[in-house]
């Protein structure tokens, strides 16, 4: 089992810091969190300069870490070594399939050892990208060795940033035992907005209705960039205690597709002006006509699509798994598709089309854009 | 001392003279005040808006010995050697020159000197997005973990050509395109502050013409300075920027209303002859006609047209006259002429023959084919000439009655523009109907009028662009007593046939013919061949040969 991000984090700040951690998942934020926690928590009154180890561990060895690891610490107690990407560590690229694990987990319990690494060799005949450095194997052999007598000044860490350890290596299987893996995997919306919550609450603030919500939906779905743009959200207010959403609107950058939903909410209430602004400032921002175009398509499709299911009866709840899309997206489909019949639906179809035929044929993209959003504003 | 371009005598030293970017100088000045310095800021936006004087004046800030508050002396060392651009700490790097993976190490390796006078170094990177991918990657990985006295300022005014692992490390700022209310006070400062009298109508044809970026207003107001240096009025403004007068463009569209070649051609050569480019006139009578319809789609009061009160009012009169539908045709025309005639020989021919092809406008000589048509349609004239309003009543009132069909709803679109464009319309003289009204009465025999059947494809078109495709295939079409037979070709057009048959797309030819032809009109579909035996008249010519129609006349 490998521990969460919440919980190694809660070890690392009651002080439990283990000798070697294997870190890997989606959600690369709360890694580098959780790195920098380690590094907080085991380099106190220590030199950094001298005992904060940083390496590219792609051409490395199982031996060559264990040499690295085995350094004593420079005029301090304890030192950090940090290894990214180790090659001496089989990683699938990609998201492992269920029926290998199965599969290796199998064979392990009629093998035991010698087993897991067929399954592993199986795994690269089957044309699996299975990545390992040479001699993967002995150099595992002289790692695993430094795993069951880890250096007591070091605390190394294993930054797997590119892909998922293959559990059925020894190594891995190892570290999973001592309890050195820590998988964070990309956040489910509640998870992000807690997380979120809690980046504010660190800095003495809290939402105000609606900001933190807008804040999610309408920026970039990244962890990373959502908080970085909360950090610029929280220097804009300056004092306020609280984040309210007219900060938000102020400061942030919203993603394409949340642009594109102002665009069409415009659109279906027929503020044609308010969708004239909304183009032109992505235009300014230096957005392909092409790709505004190809994004109210979609969003298009999905009103369409949302209509359809909607009136075959589905409930508004089911239309996220129909759409397949976050709730977020099938919820404004939903209400949008209030706004337009099927036969004006089908037209804007057509339209956008011939916009698209214009476009690709050298008409001017903000007179056929604003053209199309004047048309269908006009309905 | 020599001469040095107006902008940069202007440029902003301190927050408090950069205007235009509230939310930004806000959230920076915090930054300053509270110490939350992010290590890498990203400064997006189009040029002219500010990103590198913002950039200068956050490295003077953080380096600035005396501040204050959070703004920067400007008289200390630090903040005069960053005025002079010989600063150590501050580098300023023109990505679009320096791009390559060499440079960003050598930037990396130097990285590790401590600031000279103040606490940061501060790089800023202009036009980063010009850096190659492998440039990119080599600063990511400086951006992951810098030193702690590094400030990166990276300025694009292209922002989607960067990777999205850059974007992610830094602190986003969207510079936005300053409000030319903000562009002209600024101006306003400096023509008062040069002491030079300036006309007051130059400052928003200036505005207009930059677009909202302060360097380019700025400049263009040095270059008008430059043209004449005692003062500057209207008149060389709208020389030295090139730009086409309001009146102009508003009379050159007066004489395409009225119908008037004469007095377009002799504006045209007015024009021409003070010196204005024939594809500027395209371009800017597009822009002039865009507005126009801005202005009676948005109303008359929006902010997306840049005018005075009474060019507004001439401009809204215009613009009701022509109608939306025929703006917008107008519209697309001029730009694909103005698109199309890029490189060619002579431009002059090129836009007189354009705006010549706009008095006389395919739409227009198809509404005219639609008013001669309908009187002579009819058995007998007097409800004749009701009946078409009757039917366009009748589908008006259809989804009431016809409740089985509920996707089906009001049929507005062939209804609105015939209302809409009934001005035009009857300005348009009647001499030369393409399609006299006679055809049609004697249809009985010939076939279909290719223009009225262009035109019901057309309208069918902007209902189904399926059955539009299904109906170009049909090789014939014979109207003959309220019965209009769409012939396909017996082998090829079979699936067409088919297609075209289905109920739901035999009732919208059916509509649409039936508002452009005759209420009353019945659709036939059938095949070349077999209408030889099945359609008397066309037996008949086959018999007798075509002197029928001669006798019959």
């Amino acid at each position: 089992m490998a521990f969460s991000y919440e919980d190694a984090a809660g070890h690392v700040e009651k002080g439990k810091i283990r000798p070697v951690y294997l870190i890997f998942g989606e959600e690369d934020y709360l890694q580098e969190k959780l790195v920098e926690k380690i590094k907080a928590a085991w380099l106190t009154d220590v030199l950094p300069e001298f005992n904060d180890s940083r390496e590219d561990g792609a051409k490395m060895t199982g031996a060559q870490a264990a040499d690295l690891a085995n350094q004593l610490p420079f005029m301090a107690p304890r030192r950090l070594v940090l290894i990214e990407n180790p090659g001496f560590i089989p990683c699938t690229s990609g998201k492992p399939d269920k029926a290998s694990r199965e599969d290796a987990e199998s064979s392990e319990g009629a093998d035991g050892e010698e087993g897991t690494e067929a399954a592993a060799e199986e795994g690269l005949a089957a044309g699996k990208t299975v990545k390992a450095v040479k001699g993967a194997k002995t150099a595992g052999q002289e790692f695993l060795e430094y795993l069951t007598a880890p250096a007591e000044s070091t605390c190394l860490i294993l930054w797997c940033r590119k892909g998922k350890p293959d559990r059925r290596n020894k190594l891995v299987s190892t570290l999973e035992k001592q309890g050195g893996l820590v998988e964070v995997p990309a956040l489910k919306t509640q998870e992000a907005l807690r997380e979120l919550r809690r980046l504010a609450a660190a800095s003495g603030k809290r939402f105000g209705p609606g900001a933190l919500e807008h804040l999610a939906n309408y920026s970039r779905p990244s962890l990373r960039i959502i908080a970085g743009e909360l950090e610029k959200i929280i220097t804009y207010g300056g004092d306020a205690s609280s984040i309210d959403l007219r900060m938000v609107q102020d400061v942030m950058t919203p993603s394409l597709e949340a642009d594109i939903f102002s665009l069409v909410d415009a659109l279906a209430q027929k503020k044609s002006t308010q969708a004239i602004h909304q183009l032109r400032s992505l235009l300014t921002r230096g957005e392909p006509p092409l790709r505004i175009l190809f994004m109210m398509v979609r969003q298009f499709r999905l009103i369409f699509r949302a209509k359809i299911y909607l009136h075959k009866g589905h409930h508004r709840k089911q239309l996220s798994s129909d759409l397949d899309c976050s709730p977020f997206v099938a919820e404004k489909a939903a209400s949008q598709s209030a706004n337009f019949n099927f036969e004006d639906l089908e037209r804007i179809h057509h339209w956008l089309l011939e916009k698209d035929f214009q476009l690709k044929n050298g008409a001017n993209p903000r007179y056929a854009l604003e053209e199309l959003i004047m048309m269908i504003a006009e309905m | 001392m020599t001469y040095q371009v107006l902008y940069r005598t202007w440029r902003p030293q301190d927050f408090d003279e950069l205007v235009g970017q509230d939310a930004i100088r806000r959230t920076l000045e915090n930054a300053l005040q509270q110490n939350r310095i992010s290590h890498a800021y990203l400064f997006a936006g189009p040029r002219g808006t500010g990103k590198t004087s913002m950039a200068r004046i956050l490295a003077k800030a953080l380096n600035c010995a005396n501040p204050r508050g959070y703004q920067p002396c400007g008289c200390c060392e630090s903040c005069l050697s960053i005025q002079r651009g010989n600063s150590m700490d501050v580098l300023e790097i023109d990505a679009a020159s320096n791009r390559g993976i060499e440079e960003i190490r050598d930037l990396k390796e130097k990285m590790g000197f401590m600031p000279v006078l103040g606490k940061y170094k501060v790089y800023i990177v202009d036009e980063v997005h010009m850096l190659t991918t492998e440039a990119f990657n080599a600063l990511l990985k400086t951006l992951e973990e810098p030193p702690a006295h590094v400030v990166f300022v990276l300025a694009t005014t292209d922002v989607q050509k960067l990777p999205p692992t850059i974007l992610s490390r830094c602190q986003r700022f969207d510079f936005r395109k300053i409000a030319p209310k903000v562009i002209q006070e600024r101006l306003h400062e400096i023509a008062s502050r040069l002491d030079v009298p300036v006309e007051a109508d130059v400052f928003p044809l200036i505005v207009k013409k930059a677009d909202g970026g302060m360097r380019d207003a700025i400049s263009l107001l040095d270059q008008c300075l430059a043209f004449s240096p005692e003062g500057l009025t209207a008149e060389t403004a709208y020389q030295v920027l090139g730009m086409l007068r309001h009146e102009a463009l508003r009379d050159v569209l007066q004489a395409i209303i009225g119908h008037d070649p004469q007095a377009l051609f002799l504006q045209i050569d007015r024009l021409l002859q003070e010196g204005v480019e024939p594809m500027q006139l395209l371009r800017d009578l597009a822009e002039y006609c865009r507005n126009l319809w801005m202005l009676i789609v948005c109303g008359p009061k929006t902010e997306l047209v840049m005018a005075s009160e009474q060019e507004r009012q001439t401009m809204q009169d215009q613009g009701q006259t022509l109608g939306a539908r025929r703006l917008q045709e107008m519209l697309v025309r001029l730009d694909q002429g103005a698109a199309g005639a890029k490189g060619r020989g002579n431009a002059r021919f090129m836009a007189e023959a354009l705006l010549a092809g706009l008095l006389t406008h395919p739409q227009a000589a198809q509404e005219t084919v639609r008013q001669a048509v309908k009187p002579a349609e009819g058995p007998t004239p007097g409800p004749a000439a009701a009946r078409p309003a009757q039917a366009k009543a009748e589908m008006l009132h259809a989804p009431a009655e016809k409740p089985a069909e509920p996707l089906i709803e009001i049929t507005k679109e062939p209804v609105k523009p015939a209302v809409k464009e009934a001005p035009w319309e009857a300005s348009i003289p009647k001499e030369k109907p393409a399609v006299p009204g006679k055809t049609f009465s004697k249809a009985s025999a010939a076939g279909l009028s290719s223009n009225v059947w262009e035109q019901i494809l057309q309208a069918v078109k902007s209902r189904r662009i399926v059955l539009h495709a299904f109906l170009t295939a049909s090789v014939e079409q014979q109207l003959q007593d309220h019965r209009l037979t769409v012939n396909f070709d017996p082998e090829k057009g079979k699936f067409h046939k088919e297609r075209s048959e289905e109920a739901e797309n035999k009732r919208i030819l059916l509509e649409t013919a039936r508002q452009i032809l005759d209420p009353e009109l019945q659709i036939t579909y059938g095949f070349k061949q077999e209408d030889l035996d099945r359609d008397p008249v066309k037996k008949a010519l086959a018999m007798f040969g075509e002197s029928i129609v001669e006798i019959k006349d």
